[in-house]
This record gives structure tokens, sequence and C-alpha cells, in this order.
């Protein structure tokens, strides 16, 4: 944890000079004191100063952990050592070894998938599609039983989404490309 | 001033009808992510056209008091706060769900927000001229040092690391700078794009930070797990040892709320915070903060619910909105010809009357529906996790959808939800985000205003008594937390080394 300490310290303080770099580009109202840039300006240098911050704990943090871990070779831990000399390609190795993770992965890339096929497919089908696919990230099953109960189930919700938001709340849900007509 | 009078518009059977009718619709939309009292209200207001002044303006109140109340149900079953007002619920209400005492939780924010509202509405009653005259001292200096000293909460609310907790509010707060500047309406950090021109709106970067993140957390845990029962969600008729107990919370907080509501541009997301911040300095348990304590629950809801009273007051005596359910509201009044401000009070007391009445009845009903409709809600909790992660996943997001039929804030959600798993992930808590987003906007543009106004003189936010007073217990609590922090480091190492 560490190590992703200083990751993320280093990957915000690039940010923040960069963010910092762009602020000179504001336009600057010749009147005014106090332009567009002044507070970016201040909060950057606040992130940045706090990323060495973190940058800094980290790193001390990690040769705290290093010393009695040095101190004891012969007992080393299996855990320590992916912690502290593992490659970048490995620590993604061992990520993804995790179930858990690999779960986390797949609702990630599905709730990704049903923000880019809302529109185009529309929720009458995006919404019990986006059901099926986490149900199955969550718990996979082959069973033709779980896969109809689940579909019920997905069904359900599309229907509790039409009354409550298309019907009664009046929000434009997308259709996709299936007639308007029919959802009147 | 005649009270009874507008009672009895309440108790016709019409208005009532109404009233409840508005109480629990407010609930429901409240409860439901990314539907707000405003957006009820919206919806609702061509309804009102063919009504009376007041019969309109009963029921429009009882969505807002039902809207504002409805977000902690959601906040404290699923972390997933119905409106933005409720995130600070959600901090100790989902803990206190996950120790199997969300009844608890749920039945003391149904009292607190009761409590909130009634307590507001009697100043609204009572010391309405008194109240607008003290938010009329509002300048931006004033409006500055109150944001400062919201943004304080986030030493409160960091968790263990002051450091991580620092730099989530500095990320909220830089996040907040993204799209046109409000003052001179400049394109900031927007790199050409037009959705980014908007920038992050509140609620779905909060219906992500919270909802979402915790939908992919529920993703982590294996789902095969024979012991993980379902949650049980209890007793949720409050115990009067709690009530006793938490008097003085809910008073405290209902007078954070009242006044903060009344203030323009300040409304129940900032108020809850504060009230929550406030519970957690004057406790003598500060630790239990953000571990599930029913007081952390109660802070919030007493106060975001007096915001109702409170932000009432500017609109009837003054025209001026308190936030944004009273500005349509306002827009209510206009609509059914009754031009707000003091002659309001002369040439329409009955309006004003029924107004007052309502706004009590409202909690009352708030309070009967508020517990009936919470079993209901509560047994969300029983459902599988495989069939609740998806769903509230999908009404996250079309929740998000759904506030301004935008693709681009369902994206937003989206992007917040997975940023803020891995951020959680990495001990980086999200409470700070959401106050930095909530606070953010007030803080800058009062802040470039004050300097704009005295031609760059610093001196403006020391000019007045109230400035000087939030400035002086903001820095007193920044000094408070990081000491508490170095001695509480010593104290490891100390424990460590032996």
């Amino acid at each position: 944890m560490k190590k992703a300490d200083i990751g993320i310290g280093v990957f915000l303080l690039i940010l923040s000079c960069f963010l910092f770099y762009v602020t000179f580009d504001f336009y600057h109202p010749p009147t005014q004191i106090a332009g567009p840039a002044l507070w970016p300006r201040i909060l950057l240098i606040c992130l940045a100063l706090l990323s060495l911050g973190l940058i800094r704990q980290g790193s001390l943090a990690g040769r705290a952990q290093k010393e009695p871990a040095q101190r004891q070779t012969a007992q080393r831990e299996p855990a320590a050592e992916v912690q502290t000399s593992q490659s970048f390609f490995q620590g993604l190795k061992a990520y993804l070894a995790n179930p858990g993770e690999r779960r986390v992965l797949f609702a990630v890339l599905a709730v990704l998938l049903f923000n880019f096929l809302f529109k185009p497919l529309g929720f009458i089908l995006s919404v019990p599609l986006f059901f099926l696919s986490l149900t199955y990230i969550l718990e996979p099953s082959k069973r033709p039983r779980d896969f109809f109960l689940r579909l019920l189930q997905g069904l359900a919700v599309t229907a509790v989404v039409y009354l409550v938001f298309y019907r009664l709340l009046s929000v434009r849900l997308p259709l996709g490309f299936l007639p308007k007509k029919w959802f009147y | 001033m005649d009270f009874f009078s507008g009672l009895t518009t309440v108790f016709q059977a019409a208005n009532l009808l109404l009233l409840i009718l508005g109480v629990i619709l407010g609930i429901i939309v409240g409860a439901i992510p990314g539907l707000t009292a405003t957006l009820a209200i919206s919806l609702l207001l061509p309804f009102t056209f063919s009504l009376e002044a007041s019969s309109a303006l009963i029921m429009l109140v009882g969505i807002y008091v039902g809207g504002i109340y409805g977000g902690s149900i959601t906040a404290i079953l699923l972390r997933t706060p119905g409106t933005p007002g409720a995130a600070a619920t959600a901090l100790d209400g989902y803990p206190l769900m996950q120790k199997g005492q969300g009844g608890r939780a749920l039945g003391i924010a149904t009292t607190a927000s009761f409590t909130g509202g009634i307590i507001s509405a009697a100043f609204m009653i009572f010391l309405s001229p008194a109240i607008s005259s003290f938010a009329l001292k509002f300048s931006s200096a004033e409006f500055f040092a109150l944001a400062f000293f919201g943004l304080t909460i986030i030493f409160s609310v960091s968790g263990g690391s002051l450091l991580k907790g620092a730099m989530a509010g500095c990320i909220g707060l830089v996040i907040n700078t993204v799209g046109l500047d409000r003052i001179v309406a400049y394109p900031r950090f927007t790199f050409g794009s037009r959705s980014l021109l908007v920038g992050f709106p509140l609620l779905p970067s909060i219906i992500g930070l919270f909802a979402l993140s915790e939908v992919l957390r529920l993703f982590l845990a294996d789902p095969k797990n024979k012991d993980e029962a379902p949650l049980k969600v209890g007793r949720i008729l409050p115990r009067w040892q709690d009530l006793v107990h938490l008097k003085w919370i809910f008073l405290k907080s209902s007078i954070i709320g009242t006044l903060i509501g009344a203030l323009p541009g300040a409304g129940a997301n900032i108020a809850s915070f504060v009230a929550y911040n406030e519970a957690k300095r004057s406790s003598k348990t500060p630790e239990e903060f953000g571990k599930g304590i029913i007081d952390g629950v109660a802070a919030p809801e007493a106060s975001n619910n007096a915001v109702t009273g409170g932000a009432l007051i500017p609109m009837l005596t003054l025209g001026v909105p308190g936030d944004s359910v009273t500005a349509v509201l306002l827009g209510a009044l206009t609509i059914q010809g009754l031009q707000p401000g003091p002659l309001l009070f002369r040439d329409h007391p009955g309006v004003i009357n029924a107004i007052f009445a309502g706004i009590i009845v409202a909690n009352v009903l708030m309070l009967i529906f508020g517990l009936t409709l919470s079993t209901i809600f509560a047994r969300i909790a029983t459902i599988k996790r495989t069939t609740l992660a998806p769903i509230i996943a999908i009404f996250s997001l079309i929740g998000a959808f759904a506030g301004e039929g935008s693709f681009w804030h369902m994206t937003i959600a989206a992007g917040f939800g997975i940023c803020g798993y891995f951020l959680e992930k990495n001990q980086f808590p999200l409470a700070p985000i959401a106050l930095a987003i909530v606070l953010g906007p007030l803080a800058e543009s009062n802040f470039r205003t004050a300097l704009i106004r005295s031609n760059g003189n610093p001196l403006i936010f020391l000019s007045s008594p109230i400035s000087v007073f939030f400035l002086a217990v903001a820095i007193g609590s920044i000094f408070f937390s990081l000491r508490k922090q170095r001695k509480a480091g010593s104290a490891k190492a100390r424990s460590e080394a032996a």
C-alpha cells in the first residue's frame, strides 16, 4: 500500500504541476484583482505540497517496513516480498489472481459498457442486459433456471424504471431503436 | 398573526389530502437517488396552476418537507444519498446499518428531521424579521468565512489520515474549478470539451462517490460466503433514552439548519455537514463518529430539515430564496399572482398563515409516514447481495441521468464511482471530496468577490465580527485536529517501541 501511496502522490504532483501550468493561459480581466486563475492556483499549490507530503510519508513507511524485513531475511514473509520487489506486471498479475478484484474489474467494465450502450440500445434493452451481466459477474451460474430467474428479475427492474422514471416522472429515457409509440 | 385560521385552511379535506400526497410523494422522490425535492416541485408545478394559492402552496411545502427527509432513507440503507443533503447522514447511518442497527438509524433520522422541521417552523413563525435582518448582514467576506469554516469539517471526516483527508478535500475543490468560471464565465480546464463546460455537477458526483463506489465494493467480497447473513434492520421506532441523549443535538442542529437555511445560496447540503461537524466537535466520543453513532445521524438530519423553515424566511419576508427549492417555490408564488416580500404579510395573511400551518402539519405527517414508509423501504436490506448490487447500480446511474436528462451526468456518476472505489481502497476518505464539491462554489465565488470589492485587500475577511468568528473557529478547529493527530501518532509510536 505504501508503494501505491507513492504512486498516487507522484501522479497528483505531476497533475497539479500540469494544471498549474495550464492556468497561465487563463484570461485575466484587466480591471480585476482576483481573476479565474487565482483560486485554482491556490488549490493546486496546496495539492502539490500535500502530494509531496504523501510521497515522503510513503517512502518513510516503506523504509520502516524494509528494515525489520532485512533483519529477519530468513523468516521473510512472501506478502512483504510482493509489496517491495515485484514489477508492475507481476503486481497486476497478482492483483488479477484475486477473484474479488477480478469481479470488481469486470463490474467496472460492465458499468462503462452500460454508459456506452444506454443511448443506442435504449433503457428497455440495456437495463436487463446490465442487470444480467452484473449478477453473472457476482455469481456465475450455468443453470438455465438461474438464467431465467435473473432475466425475470432484470425485466421487473426495467418495469419499475419504466413506471417510476418514464411514466410517473416523465423523464425522457432513451428508447434506442425501439419505436416510441410502443411505450405510450 | 392568526395561526389557527391557517390550521383551519390546512385541515380542510381537500387541502389535507393534497398535503398528505405531497409529503408521501416527497419522501418517495427524495429516497430515489438523483431525484430531489426541487425536481419534484418543478414537475408538479403545472398541476398547481388550477389550484387556489393556499392549496397549491400547502402541497408544495409538503413535497419540500418530505423530499428533504426522504434522502436519508437510502443514505442509511444503501449508502446512496437520495439527495445531496443526505450525504452527511450516510457517514454514520450506513455504518449503523452494517452493525445491524439500521432501524435505529432510520428512527432517529425521522425523529431528528421532525424536530428540525418543527423548530425551524417555530423560528419562521416567531422570528422571521430578526432572522432576515441577520441573513442580510452576510456579504461575500462572511460567506467565504462560513464556507472556510465548513471546509474545516474535512479534518473531522478524514478518518485515520489527516493528510489523505486534506488531499481528498483538495481534489474535490480542484474538481469544482472545472467548467465555466462563476464570475467571468471563462472556461477553465475544459480542454475544448463542451461537456466539461458545465463542470462536475453535485448530484451525479455524490451519487457516484457514495452509491456506485459502494456497489463496486460489494463485488469484492465472496458472494458464496454463507456466513454473511442479510443485514438486520431491527426496531425503527426510536427509544426514549436515545431521544433524551440526543435532545441538545436536536436543538443545536435545528438552530444551525434554520440559520444556514436563511442564508441565500446555502442549503441543506451545507447545513448538514456543519451540524455534523459541530456534533462531533462537542461530543464526548468524537472518535466514534464515522464508525456508526446515532449522534452522527441526528445532527445532519435535524439540520437539513430545519433548512426548510429557514429557507422560507428570506423567501417570504424579502422575496430572496434561501435555496434551490425555495427558488422554485418563489416561482409558484409569482404564478399564483402573489408578490413575496413584506407586502405579502399585509395583503395576503391567509396564504402566509396557511404556509406556516402547512409546514407544521407537513412535519407531523412526515413523522408518521416516515416511520411507516421506512419499514417498507427497510425490506431492501433483506434482498440478496447478488440482486441488490445491480439494482443500486441501475438506480444510481439512471438517477444521475434523470436529474437533467443528461448522458454526461451518467458518465460523471460512473467516473466518480470508479475513482471513488479506488481512492477508498487506498484509504482516501470520500466524505471530504463530497464536502469540497458542496462548499467549493460558495467558497470560491465569495473569496474572489470579496477581494474584488476590497481592491485586493485581504483584510476584508477580518472586517466584520461574523467573519472573524467563523475564521477563528475554523483555524482553531484545524489546530486542534492537527494536535490530536500528532498526539495519536506519538502514542502509537510509543506503544510500538514498547
